[in-house]
């Protein structure tokens, strides 16, 4: 997905300005100097003189560029289908953490991309349960990280 | 250094805890750069959970060894499929691939391994040799050197990390603000934290680098037409380090020389291995008898950049380890990871604790020698590794970037840092902006702030304070000049629209990139 530099430009400026706002919002210590707001400030007005640069620069390139060009996305289905379960999975599956836990979540967001993907069922299924069950054992019982076990409480340990 | 500090840090090395540590990190390593578009770098931000409940330096070990191999095998998937697995190896890529098509993929791929653990050697020997002397050195820093050291590793990845100097300043601010998250490193004011508990922290390197460096680049495949498996050249037979005798009598200077210029160049902080490859490549073409011979699968110009990728890899920890200052991305991830088991670097760690930064370089030596038994062992099963469908590969990714993000905090909060991060880091990738100066920018970032202020406090605000010592003085006119005539260059590209159609070339040719990428195999 590319985005012109006419349309990129001005928004990294308007950032900037943004930044430089929220920099003033900041609270000032009695006597500090050189305080919180002094690093983002100094970063705002970058932003602002890049923007700027990248727009001006834009401005120099005759042939005309599209303002969001999405050629890139022109793919199968099923790689469209792919990516957004890449990201709405992980979304799903964070939102449902507790509730189904991580083994659950994990083998069906595996098993779902996988799928997509288009692998064998058979090795969809043996895979994901294997890496899945492997990565909760090495992470919860080797490294202790606490992950929840969700609707499998009762079948695993 | 006396032979008390080597003989100690050996000592340490030698523990077992440690050498499995290395064993285990360079099977890792191996693994991931060997699979196309993993990283040295996301293998290293892989690692970072784990190294959570293991001591210092067998974490560190960890992470030397899973670099140092990584780097290494990513000529594999380049050499065999056209397709560079790390940054560094895209810079001859198309030459082993060349040799790959004329049936002398064995060869290509023993140089590579061979000449990598030559220069891997040699730059750790100068980081062995030089980092107690330049420790020493700068024992007598004060907030002004360690601001503009700072300045200049920011500003050189900026400058190196693309071909458009405003997009890299662009990720560097982006970089800057996001350190900026959090509790003020002097007043102790919350900053940009929207009422977020969690943000109070600060925003923690790992998650954005996971989603930057791995997730975007999953987004990225999803984009090629074949997202399933790819297919295998004909290879013919493999014979490990056959004829390297021959081409060591045949280019003696090459690997001398990529070895020495990838120790200078990765030495610089910001600048890092990836870009010595570049550099060591198109020198040994400039220096060349036979310069018509490269593009054609000549194996002068993959000896030298081999070479050099692995000598800059190890003197990128000259910065890290002798000023705190991280070399590249995956210095500032070790650094943090020392950070985080409260070993600081910098000069005082070389006084208070030499046998600490010793050992750290000694793992150096022994990584770099387990590319020989390693690589010969990879050439045999290159192509068993390949052949991992990406259909399979990348799903494991993907949890594994849940998993690594989560163990952070363990808070699902790290997860959706690094889903944003990626998802921007993606949108960065495809409109030019280089991720390495967000990443760099987030970690020099509070060190910047807090030499930068108190530098400030010291001269009362008067700018003239920073250039009062000698060695600032040298710093800071050394970077005001670069960046005048960086500043310079741009306006007179601004003028000519030079820029922002070396941005349309930059996008065209990834585009080409990638529908090579699919097309081919």
């Amino acid at each position: 997905m590319r985005i012109s530099d006419r349309v990129s430009g001005p928004a990294i400026l308007l950032f900037g300005a943004a930044v430089i706002w929220g920099a003033t919002k900041l609270p000032s210590v009695p006597g500090v100097r050189f305080g919180a707001d002094l690093m983002p400030t100094l970063i705002g007005v970058g932003l602002i003189c890049l923007g700027l640069s990248i727009f001006i620069g834009s401005l120099s390139v005759k042939v005309p560029v599209r303002i969001l060009d999405l050629s890139e996305w022109d793919v199968p289905l099923r790689n469209k289908l792919a990516a957004i379960w890449s990201l709405a999975g992980l979304v799903i599956g964070g939102l449902l953490f507790e509730q189904v836990g991580f083994p659950l979540m994990g083998i069906i967001y595996m098993a779902v991309l996988m799928t997509l993907m288009g692998t064998k069922p058979k090795v969809t299924a043996l895979v994901s349960i294997l890496v899945v069950g492997a990565l909760y054992i090495g992470f919860s019982k080797g490294l202790l990280v606490p992950l929840p076990i969700g609707l499998l409480g009762g079948l695993l340990p | 250094m006396t032979a008390d500090i080597l003989y100690h840090s050996l000592g340490m090395i030698l523990d077992p805890v440690v050498l499995l540590s290395i064993l285990l990190g360079a099977v890792y390593g191996l693994f991931i750069g060997a699979l196309p578009g993993l990283t040295a770098t996301m293998s290293t931000a892989l690692l970072v959970p784990i190294t959570f409940y293991m001591d210092p330096l067998p974490a560190i070990a960890l992470i030397v060894a899973s670099t140092a191999m990584a780097i290494s095998a990513g000529d594999i998937p380049g050499t065999l499929l056209r397709i560079p697995g790390t940054p560094a190896s895209a810079a001859y890529t198309d030459e082993s691939y060349q040799m790959t098509v004329k049936g002398k993929a064995s060869q290509a791929l023993s140089l590579g391994f061979f000449f990598s653990a030559i220069g891997g050697l040699f730059g750790a020997t100068v980081l062995l040799l030089t980092g107690p002397l330049l420790a020493r050195i700068s024992l007598n820093f004060s907030s002004f050197e360690f601001f503009w050291l700072a300045v200049l590793g920011l500003l050189t990845c900026a400058l190196v990390s693309g071909s458009n100097v405003a997009r890299g300043f662009v990720s560097l601010m982006l970089g800057l603000l996001i350190a900026t998250v959090g509790l003020d490193v002097t007043t102790g004011a919350p900053r940009f934290t929207f009422g977020q508990i969690e943000l109070m922290g600060g925003v923690s390197f790992i998650p954005v680098m996971i989603g930057m460096f791995a997730f975007s680049e999953i987004l990225r495949g999803f984009t090629t037409n074949k997202i399933g498996e790819g297919t295998m050249p004909q290879l013919g037979r493999i014979v490990p380090f056959k004829g390297i005798g021959e081409l060591l009598r045949k280019y003696p200077f090459s690997a001398i020389r990529g070895a020495t210029l990838g120790t200078t160049v990765g030495a610089l902080p910001g600048v890092g291995g990836d870009l010595a490859a570049w550099i060591a490549y198109g020198m040994s073409r400039r220096f060349s008898r036979t310069p018509e011979k490269y593009g054609t699968g000549h194996p002068e110009g993959l000896i030298e950049a081999t070479s050099s990728n692995n000598a800059g890899l190890s003197s990128a920890w000259i910065p890290a380890l002798v000023f705190g200052i991280p070399g590249d991305a995956v210095t500032a991830i070790a650094v943090g990871v020392l950070f985080m088991k409260g070993v600081a670097p910098g000069p005082r760690l070389f006084v208070e604790n030499p046998t600490m930064p010793t050992a750290i370089i000694m793992t150096f030596f022994a990584s770099n020698l387990l590319l020989f038994p390693l690589g010969f062992i990879a050439i045999k099963v290159a192509r068993h590794v390949l052949s991992i469908p990406r259909s399979v590969i990348v799903p494991i990714i993907l949890i594994c970037c849940f998993l690594g993000s989560y163990a952070v905090n363990n808070t699902l909060f790290g997860v959706w840092i690094m889903l944003i991060a990626g998802i921007v880091g993606y949108l960065m990738e495809r409109n030019g902006f280089p991720i390495a100066p967000v990443i760099l920018g987030l970690v020099l970032g509070p060190v910047l702030e807090r030499n930068f202020i108190m530098s400030m406090q010291i001269s009362g605000g008067n700018l003239l304070g920073f250039f009062q010592r000698p060695i600032a003085c040298g710093l800071g006119v050394v970077i005001c000049t670069i960046f005048i005539f960086v500043l310079l260059k741009s306006i007179r590209s601004w003028l000519t629209g030079a820029s922002a159609r070396r941005r349309e070339d930059l996008l065209t040719n990834a585009e080409n990139v990638a529908k090579s990428r699919s097309g081919d195999h």
